[in-house]
């Protein structure tokens, strides 16, 4: 038996250098039930406004100052104000919808999909990336309300009964995505609150002024922690993952059918649909960390939302970008393979034409960049995670850019070419849309707990009980903590 | 060696302590299916002779195999990535799969030499007309004449050529053939002794080898399937097999488990999630199965351009709609619902039946990706003779396969389970004493041994 001795396996296997504050663990070793839930309440109740915190509040609504002008601006005045023109139609308009949207899917996998391949490790960041979703989801909103251009007439888009007979044309993808998206939007909402409603009862309990004492006692719904309520959560909060799982795959797939569906090259591709599935998950990650890595700073939760965290989302992007990465290569293959003329000229007028800088960049981004992630000093380097992570939310507008403006400018008929610029008021409103998601967030951060408390207590209980047993992790310390707190901050297996 | 009896208790126990006989006599059954396929292709061959009919018949046939081959070499890798503990349920029957290349290398020769055929085919006849598809070369851009005739074909000839065709498709066999040895290589080293090198050293290759995976499924099945039909172009195509392929072999190894090891007490213990992932693996595929599917027909139906409404209506017109609706119901709706049920995928034998079921699905699949291109309708399989050949295909190649399969289980005798792979301690159920009179796993007991003399 050939015999190896461990400092010959650490030496040959890649281990990352992170500072003695780092654990590897799903949760930092000390914690207790108790620990837990003082360092997530805390956060929400203790009175000192941070000054980190409020110097970001101010430069968000700075933005969302700015928001407010270009989107009065468009209300008032028309889509006129943009960029667009006859040739290309759809500009920041749909780039911006798409990303945004994109962003927010992180949120539905981590909370949905990892919760049902029984993927612990998500507890810690499943809160804020559903908040995410929802404040994306929000941004994303905003785009396609300025877009249609008369919005005193936005609610046509429902199948609302009227008397002038006016009905929306169930063929066309875009009313699919007017499903799509409030389907969306509602579900991620009320899988988002019914996850909050334990913690909003450990906060209403552990508050001691009236006034929020009250605010959350009416948020939290009577919770009080018993035996049928938490039999009755569970089950809704895996029907409500069951219903999440599909939308992941639906909402992203029925936009990529407003592109695939017609018959412009660049935009009709078969792979579009699982190709921005893929997009979606590489922009929502990114963002996932770009939040993350903050976020844990300044709320001092480097032991509840860990290098493990932090490292797992960094593999799903190797994973997702790769995927993307193939989604590039089989449009051009394609656009070869396929012999047809305008085929390959698009091909050829992403990489060669006008714009050929895009397509170029977003190759560098989302296709070479995240590589470095292969490598675990990298994906366990929080500067190196932090500067991916916004060269891959790049990429990934980037990759919206080259599909819709791209696209446009140079479609098959050639008395239609036309370039396309955006105005200050394209770049307004989109910067304007990141004050209206960190104004959220921000709040967010303020106002609710951003890990959820009650499923942390139930990882912290399973790991000072079995943690030692199925990893072979030292366990918490016993019983640590496991006291004094009231019914409604039992761990949710009670 | 254990005994028979004690060995049912232990997982260092070897394969064919277990299921030697089984498999023995799976090896001495599965020629008799080859026999059978292979006298139902000689009658195809003889009643359609002069036409291509049985060559139709074998590619769709040898795609099943082939797939099932280089399905399990990428669920071996991927495995290896995730260390699910599911794997270790199928980890062994996907090795012996993965060291199926040879055979489905010779499997693949007849096509390959009715390339170099075709390139000798002028595809006229005497009057210098265009020969029916039935009696052309089964690749019609091998023929030079109808390249060079066609503004398309010419087009993409510097990829679509015999000569390219056949290097890609030995170089795809060097591929996976390359990956399946280093996978089972070092999985055996893995066996011997504790060495986490090895561990990391298959995680890695295997991480690469996905990605390798899926750029040779891919471009294979366009050189093998999609350019059937040259015109014809679908960029979501090799993910479509990617899942297919992966579909299939889920499905065939929850059929090994249950007709090799179902009734042996130490399956008794494995714990009942893991068949249940089993079984929400099958699910998610049956739906990634349909979502591909869908959204290649449904992006193509929309747009309705010429350069892809004809493979289209090739299978929505004279019939073939009724074998699409078919595989809607076989390889979708029916096992979605049946998948839907918790308690139904916990248990193998419900679940081996509903693979049983699949397998016939994905057959049917593959007839309806490769047979519409040449028949006009179904019924011209019944009138041709065809059908003949459709049935003895797949028993010929299914015979052969299963034959090489059951000897490549026995011949390696690999332990039922890896003996040194960390990530099996907690998954396994077996408790301490199962492993022997030290009351130690193999791994604790090399992790004592390395610690002695680190």
């Amino acid at each position: 038996m050939a015999v190896i001795t461990p400092r010959e396996i650490s030496r040959r296997l890649p281990s990352p250098v992170v500072d003695a504050d780092e654990t590897f663990d799903v949760v930092g070793k000390g914690n207790t039930l108790a620990t837990v839930t003082e360092k997530i309440s805390d956060a929400v109740l203790r009175d000192r406004l941070r000054p980190g915190w409020v110097i970001f509040l101010g430069f968000a609504l700075l933005l969302l100052a700015t928001l407010g002008v270009a989107f009065g601006g468009i209300l008032v005045m028309g889509v006129g104000l943009w960029g667009i023109n006859n040739s290309v139609g759809w500009g920041f308009d749909i780039i911006n919808f798409v990303w945004w949207i994109g962003i927010g899917h992180a949120g539905t996998l981590i909370s949905a999909i990892l919760l049902l391949v029984h993927q612990n490790w998500r507890t810690s960041i499943n809160r804020f990336a559903e908040a995410m979703t929802i404040f994306a989801v929000f941004c994303a909103g905003l785009f396609v309300l300025s877009h249609v251009g008369r919005h005193q007439y936005a609610y046509w888009l429902f199948p609302l009964p009227n008397s002038m007979g006016m009905w929306p044309q169930f063929r066309s993808p875009l009313e699919w995505d007017v499903f799509a998206v409030s389907t969306y939007a509602t579900v991620s909402i009320l899988f988002w609150y019914v996850g909050l409603i334990p913690d909003l009862a450990t906060l209403r309990d552990r508050a001691v002024r009236p006034y929020v004492k009250r605010f959350y006692g009416i948020a939290s719904l009577g919770w009080r922690g018993s035996n049928q309520h938490w039999h009755r959560y569970m089950a809704v909060y895996l029907i409500l993952a069951g219903i999440s799982t599909p939308l992941v795959l639906s909402v992203h797939s029925t936009i990529s059918f407003d592109f695939a569906f017609s018959q412009v090259p660049g935009w009709h591709a078969t792979v579009f649909p699982p190709y921005f599935v893929a997009g979606a998950l590489v922009g929502g990650f990114a963002m996932v960390l770009i939040l993350a890595i903050p976020l844990r700073e300044m709320f001092n939760l480097k032991d509840l939302i860990t290098m493990r965290h932090l490292e797992n989302c960094a593999k799903i992007l190797v994973c997702t970008t790769i995927f993307v990465s193939y989604g590039y290569a089989m449009e051009a293959w394609t656009a070869y393979y396929s012999g047809s003329i305008d085929e390959r000229f698009m091909a050829w007028n992403r990489a060669f034409g006008q714009y050929g800088w895009s397509y170029w960049s977003l190759l560098f981004c989302n296709a070479v960049v995240p590589q470095l992630l292969w490598f675990r000093k990298i994906r366990t380097n929080l500067v190196w995670l932090y500067f991916i992570s916004v060269v891959l939310s790049i990429g990934m507008w980037l990759e919206r850019w080259v599909i819709i403006v791209v696209s446009l400018t140079r479609t098959m008929l050639p008395s239609t070419w036309h370039g396309y610029t955006p105005t200050g008021w394209d770049w307004a409103q989109y910067i304007g849309t990141f004050g209206l998601f960190l104004t959220c967030f921000l709040l967010f951060c303020r106002i609710l707990p951003v890990i959820a408390m009650a499923e942390m207590r139930e990882l912290v209980h399973h790991e000072m009980h079995h943690g030692a047993h199925d990893h072979g992790h030292d366990s918490a310390e016993p019983n640590g903590g496991f006291s004094g707190s009231d019914p409604s901050v039992a761990p949710a297996h009670a | 060696m254990a005994t028979h009896e004690h060995s049912h208790e232990r997982t260092d126990v070897r394969i064919n302590d277990l299921i030697g006989p089984r498999l023995n006599a799976l090896a001495a059954k599965a020629p008799i299916f080859a026999g059978v396929g292979g006298v139902l292709c000689l009658a195809g061959l003889a009643l359609t002779w002069g036409t291509n009919y049985f060559l139709q018949s074998y590619l769709f046939a040898f795609m099943f195999w082939f797939g099932l081959t280089l399905g399990s070499t990428t669920w071996l890798m991927g495995h290896h990535v995730t260390g699910g503990g599911w794997g270790f349920l199928i980890r062994r029957p996907l090795e012996a799969a993965s060291r199926m290349w040879p055979y489905v290398f010779a499997m693949w020769f007849p096509i390959g030499i009715f390339m170099v055929l075709s390139m000798m085919n002028n595809g006229l006849d005497a009057s210098g007309h265009h020969l029916p598809m039935n009696k052309m070369p089964l690749y019609e851009w091998a023929n030079a004449s109808i390249r060079d005739g066609d503004k398309v074909l010419t087009a993409k000839s510097g990829y679509l050529n015999p000569l390219g065709w056949l290097i890609r498709s030995v170089l795809f066999f060097c591929v996976w053939f390359g990956l399946s040895f280093y996978l089972n290589k070092w999985s055996r080293e893995e066996d011997e002794s504790y060495n986490p090198l090895v561990r990391h050293r298959l995680s890695l290759m295997s991480a690469v080898g996905l990605l390798i995976s899926a750029l040779t499924i891919t471009f294979s099945t366009i050189d093998w399937v999609m350019s059937l039909e040259p015109h014809w172009f679908s960029s979501l195509w090799g993910l479509i097999f990617v899942v297919g392929q992966g579909h299939a072999t889920l499905i065939v190894m929850v059929l090994m488990i249950r007709y090799l090891a179902w009734d042996l007490p130490l399956l008794k213990k494995v714990e009942t999630r893991y068949f249940r992932d089993l079984g929400n693996l099958m699910l998610a595929f049956t739906l990634l199965w349909a979502y591909t599917n869908y959204s290649q027909f449904m992006i193509q139906y929309s747009a309705n351009i010429k350069e892809e409404a004809g493979w289209q209506l090739h299978r929505t017109t004279f019939g073939w709609q009724y074998i699409g609706f078919g595989n809607i119901i076989f390889h979708f709706a029916a096992p979605f619902l049946f998948l839907l049920m918790s308690l139904t995928k916990v248990n193998i034998r419900n679940l081996a039946k509903l693979a049983l079921f699949l397998v016939f699905a994905r057959h049917l699949d593959l007839f309806f990706y490769i047979i519409p291109t040449f028949r006009q309708s179904p019924m011209e399989t019944f009138r041709s003779f065809a059908f003949l050949s459709d049935i003895g295909a797949p028993l010929l190649l299914g015979g052969l396969w299963l034959m090489g399969w059951s000897k490549q289980m026995t011949k390696t005798n690999a332990p039922i389970v890896p003996q040194f792979d960390e990530r099996l301690e907690g998954f396994w159920p077996l408790d301490a004493h199962d492993h022997g009179s030290n009351g130690h796993t193999p791994l604790a007991a090399a992790k004592g041994v390395t610690t002695t003399h680190g």
